[in-house]
């Protein structure tokens, strides 16, 4: 039996035609309150549009434009409540998708406005209606059925018959040749990810997948154009319009019932085959947990994400973490925060054998200072707060390398994202070369902000930015003002882009990155360096794990992303002394594969790994 | 397509150059969607809900609870946002079986026989039972009316969650007299979540015969602890949309779904005489964005000027797909509100960057608990008009 009182409240039952036009949106907005769910179902955000807020704008997995979803009204027919919705997609300006949609479209996506119209689309109906792609349709019988459609045509073509030019400085420039397509539209399959999203989260919630699947085909027409202002329609047989229809029972022991036609559109029964066997609506659920809609029941069982902050005293990283909070906290995540300094105070409570002292409790964070044991802290402190995201914050006394180790024992209970150090743009620059101790924060940070960029010349960022690049050529860059970027800005939504290579826009020291010149040397007094490693044969799991376990602890980190055994997919690697953590990478790119060695001699390391590889290669060409 | 060039790269060019208009008469054609809507669209209109003279907000209690870390570490355990408030085993609804294990039927069981006369007992009964029972605080506002003639009216909104401080905060701010007086004409109760509603039997051991207006979208253990917590008096269950109760006020139901298992919020719109419009909300889920926006295609108000905002400003979860518009604090820019008063559930920090952004912010005096003076703490208050 499906309970809908999870999703809309009792008396929702009794008014049909409420409920579907609240259902998919109530679904939607369900799932999303938990970050894990909406991660594995697929959804990537979600938002209300301001000024229409029953529609909204969202993106899921797979996709790089924004779907828009907005109702169209509801009927009650006898006892079933009968909602429309309909479903936009905005692509992304970079997006192949551009040459197929109409000018008319493309010229609103390379406007000014376009981010801006899209968030309130229903305000803007002239501008939406060029990116209509497909409705959906919710038809709710209460205690009897409930059936979701995709209603799509497989294309939407428009053949401009007279064909369109455009006068340029260059002369007039045919862009539609006579009686070509001016818009050939793939409707179907850029709706269809977006249904099987929705459709997804309707099992997850229901706990149970569609009992019945049904496919329907219409004619859908072309139109042609004529420059005269005249529209034909004709019919093609090549390029029907489809209709999706899934039906959950509401119900145990009833059958699914096929409903009327509620529109004039001939539609013809047609046979699915095995195109939806593989439909994430299909998964079975985990049965047997008390509350179902549990992170343990989708087997998701997220570990606090760790990052290490580090930075000099003033460098704005008080500032960093109130905005990184206020952004957690509004997404319902919590952020432990450890400042990873033995205070005077601390003593007495040492004495007591406690491992922290709680400094403050807030909005969506703990805040606490250690006191003695770092490891046991965080053990203690991810048990009784659960935190989302655990901060280790450091100040100019620590070295992060020697932290890097003592956090090797926890690899299984948290996840090692990111080493984020800030450098003050006023400030650091003269600290720099100076303190051994910064240079070593910035040699193994995945990222490095530069804050207070509001506060100095340009010159002088790019100063700082050569001198952090030929500390670290590998980290990401990020220019800051009080501390303030968007985490997902920063880290990406999975954390992807603290394991991806960061753009090489600045050269380090102005020599070529591969060949580390003459003039470089001076930046190598110091023993600890960075060096990458690309793949030329594969490596198996084991090999890899043995390999870094067996590293000196002179190599702080090593980290990358590298197919491993036969795998197609790419693994994280993030490896501090005695520790190696290899996790799915959950990018939706496909970057090179790398690694980063960082350390002292990390040459010998890379010579190591290099030894194991050659015996690889021929056994792969073999 | 038939065309050999990239038109990406040309439309690019067009935009951003030599503008739109050399398209002219070449056969770019206007499109209608797909095909109509072959469904009526509903009509709105403008409302008028008459004016009032003034309105004051004494903050009786924003602490919704003390350690937000023990609220999510108790949310997390018990199984994640969606599971149903009545499980939880927090006060007031205890089985002693522990977190995530409880149930309303149990809970009110062992309660019922001391509501709402004896808090006290009920609350030993209650702390031997329930979890995280000292975390509890509550959310609850008193709204002082003067009409346009000078009559003063008094609404409650909101009744908190713990017995023990919710009952401490209404006789610090004497609204324990104002309720045995019936000074208070009605208790408007915002959305039926643990720290807004559970408080209920102690606005009813002052005054049981009280008016009580639900939003649409209670469940049955909400409609069953008004009756079980000895409510004598008329309960209105309020439609999703305007709802005027009295010159100048009004509320306003929106079907939003909610944490733990909760559904809809009712929010008040108050109409200052020569002011504006002043919103006065409890959580306010559905975002001050929506909020603001109905009041302006579906209100007549002062002056068409927003006035002013009274609560918790939530902030909307999801908004994660643009980070450039991730942040309330820009968007809040756009209503031009005259003062803000916020707390509860804004977050200190959000609170503290309208500071910072300039933001007509009224200070709190961070007394009785309340943790900063961004915030319009417990015992604070706040006149409009």
């Amino acid at each position: 039996m499906i309970e809908l009182s999870k999703l809309l409240p009792p008396h929702c039952q009794t008014e049909p035609s409420f409920a579907a036009s609240h259902l998919p949106r109530a679904t939607m907005m369900r799932v999303n309150f938990i970050p894990g769910v909406r991660q594995r179902l697929g959804w990537r955000g979600m938002r209300a549009c301001p000024q229409a807020p029953m529609s909204q704008t969202a993106k899921i997995d797979g996709m790089t434009g924004i779907y828009g979803i907005k109702p169209e009204g509801c009927i009650d027919a006898n006892d079933t409540g009968i909602a429309t919705f309909s479903i936009f997609y905005f692509p992304d300006p970079e997006e192949e998708i551009l040459n197929q949609i109409s000018l008319s479209a493309g010229i609103v996506v390379y406007g000014d406005q376009y981010s801006e119209m899209m968030r309130d689309f229903p305000q803007y109906p002239d501008m939406a209606s060029l990116f209509h792609i497909a409705d959906m349709e919710l038809r709710f019988t209460p205690d009897k059925q409930l059936t979701l459609s995709l209603v799509a045509p497989e294309r939407d073509r428009v053949l401009a018959m007279d064909g369109i030019y455009a006068d340029t400085d260059a002369g007039r420039q045919m862009l539609v040749e006579p009686q070509g397509a001016e818009q050939d539209l793939p409707c179907w399959s850029l709706a269809y990810p977006f249904f099987e999203t929705v459709a997804t989260s309707f099992s997850y919630v229901f706990e149970a997948a569609p009992a019945a699947l049904r496919l329907q085909c219409a004619r859908h027409p072309t139109r042609l154009n004529h420059a005269d202002g005249k529209q034909l329609f004709v019919e093609e047989d090549d390029n029907p319009l489809k209709a999706l229809r899934l039906t959950w029972m509401l119900e145990d022991g009833l059958a699914p019932i096929a409903e009327a036609d509620i529109d004039a559109r001939q539609w013809k029964d047609a046979d699915p085959g095995t195109d939806f066997d593989a439909a994430k609506w299909n998964n079975p659920l985990v049965p047997g947990a008390r509350h179902s809609m549990d992170k343990s029941t989708m087997g998701i069982e997220e570990l606090p994400k760790l990052i290490i902050l580090t930075g000099f005293l003033g460098s704005g990283k008080t500032s960093f973490l109130s905005h990184f909070i206020d952004y957690q906290a509004s997404r319902n995540l919590f952020v432990a925060v450890i400042q990873n300094e033995i205070g005077e105070r601390g003593l007495d409570a040492r004495l007591l054998g406690q491992h922290y002292a709680v400094k403050e409790i807030d909005e969506g964070c703990i805040c606490c200072t250690l006191i003695d044991n770092l490891t046991v802290a965080i053990d203690q402190i991810c048990s009784q707060y659960q935190p989302d995201f655990l901060i280790v914050e450091t100040t100019g006394l620590a070295n992060p390398a020697n932290l890097l180790s003592e956090l090797s024992e926890l690899q299984d209970r948290l996840e090692f994202c990111s080493v984020t150090c800030m450098l003050d743009a006023l400030n650091g620059g003269a600290a720099l070369p100076n303190y051994a101790i910064l240079q070593d924060q910035i040699r193994v940070a995945d990222t490095v902000l530069i804050n207070k960029v509001d506060l100095v010349e340009s010159g002088q960022i790019d100063h700082l930015k050569h001198e952090v690049r030929a500390l670290n050529p590998y980290c990401s860059l990020h220019e800051t003002r009080e501390g303030d970027i968007s985490p997902r800005e920063l880290y990406g939504v999975n954390f992807e882009g603290q394991h991806r290579e960061a753009n090489m826009e600045i050269e380090p020291c102005g020599c070529s990155h591969d060949g580390h010149g003459e003039k470089c040397v001076t930046h190598h007094h110091y023993g600890i360096r960075s060096q990458l490693w690309r793949p030329t044969g594969r490596i198996s799991k084991e090999q890899l794990r043995d390999f870094l376990l067996g590293l000196p602890p002179t190599i702080f980190r090593v980290k990358g992303l590298l197919r491993l055994d036969d795998a197609d997919s790419l693994t994280v690697c993030q490896h501090v002394p005695s520790s190696v953590q290899l996790v799915p990478y959950r990018g939706q790119d496909d970057p090179a594969e790398f690694l980063v060695f960082i350390g002292e001699g990390p040459e010998e390391a890379i010579a190591q790994l290099n030894a194991i590889l050659p015996h690889l290669d021929q056994k792969q060409s073999a | 397509m038939t065309t050999s060039f990239d038109r990406r790269t040309f439309l690019k060019g067009t935009t951003t150059g030599v503008g739109l208009g050399l398209f002219g008469a070449m056969g770019l054609y206007s499109y209608s969607s797909l095909r109509e809507s072959f469904l009526p669209q509903v009509k709105r209109k403008m409302n008028d809900i008459g004016v009032l003279k003034s309105v004051n907000v004494t903050n009786i209690s924003e602490t919704s609870w003390f350690e937000n870390a023990i609220l999510m570490g108790d949310i997390k355990k018990a199984g994640g946002l969606l599971v149903n408030q009545y499980d939880y085993n927090w006060p007031p609804f205890g089985n002693g079986k522990g977190l995530g294990k409880g149930s309303y039927a149990e809970g009110i069981a062992k309660i019922k026989p001391y509501l709402p006369h004896d808090l006290e007992k009920a609350w030993e009964v209650i702390s031997a039972n329930t979890v995280s029972t000292d975390n509890a605080g509550g959310y609850a506002a008193l709204l002082d009316i003067e009409e346009m003639d000078g009559t003063k009216r008094k609404f409650l909104l909101d009744s908190g969650w713990s017995y023990k401080w919710m009952d401490e905060s209404f006789k610090r701010e004497g609204i324990d007299k104002m309720l045995e007086n019936k000074e208070i004409e009605a208790l408007i109760i915002s959305h039926e979540h643990f720290d807004h509603f559970w408080g209920l039997p102690v606005t009813l051991k002052y005054d049981p015969e009280i008016t009580i207006y639900i939003p649409e979208g209670f469940y049955e253990e909400g409609k069953q602890y008004i009756k079980d917590s000895g409510h004598k008096g008329k309960v209105i269950e309020v439609k999703n949309g305007l709802n005027k109760i009295i010159p100048g006020l009004a509320t306003y139901v929106f079907p939003i779904p909610i944490i733990c298992r909760v559904f809809g919020e009712q929010s008040i719109y108050c109409n200052v005489k020569d002011k504006g419009l002043v919103s006065v909300t409890g959580c306010c889920h559905q975002g001050i964005i929506q909020f603001a926006e109905t009041a302006y295609t579906e209100l007549a108000y002062e002056k068409d000027n927003f006035y002013g905002i009274y609560g918790g400003l939530h902030i909307s979860p999801f908004d994660d797909w643009d980070p450039k518009y991730d942040d309330l604090v820009i968007s809040l820019k756009n209503y031009d509100f005259d003062v803000i008063g916020c707390n509860h559930c804004t977050g200190l920090v959000c609170a503290n960057k309208f500071i910072q952004a300039g933001y007509p912010v009224v200070r709190g005096t961070a007394k009785h608990r309340s943790k900063d003076t961004a915030y319009l703490g417990n015992g604070d208050q706040i006149k409009f008009g």
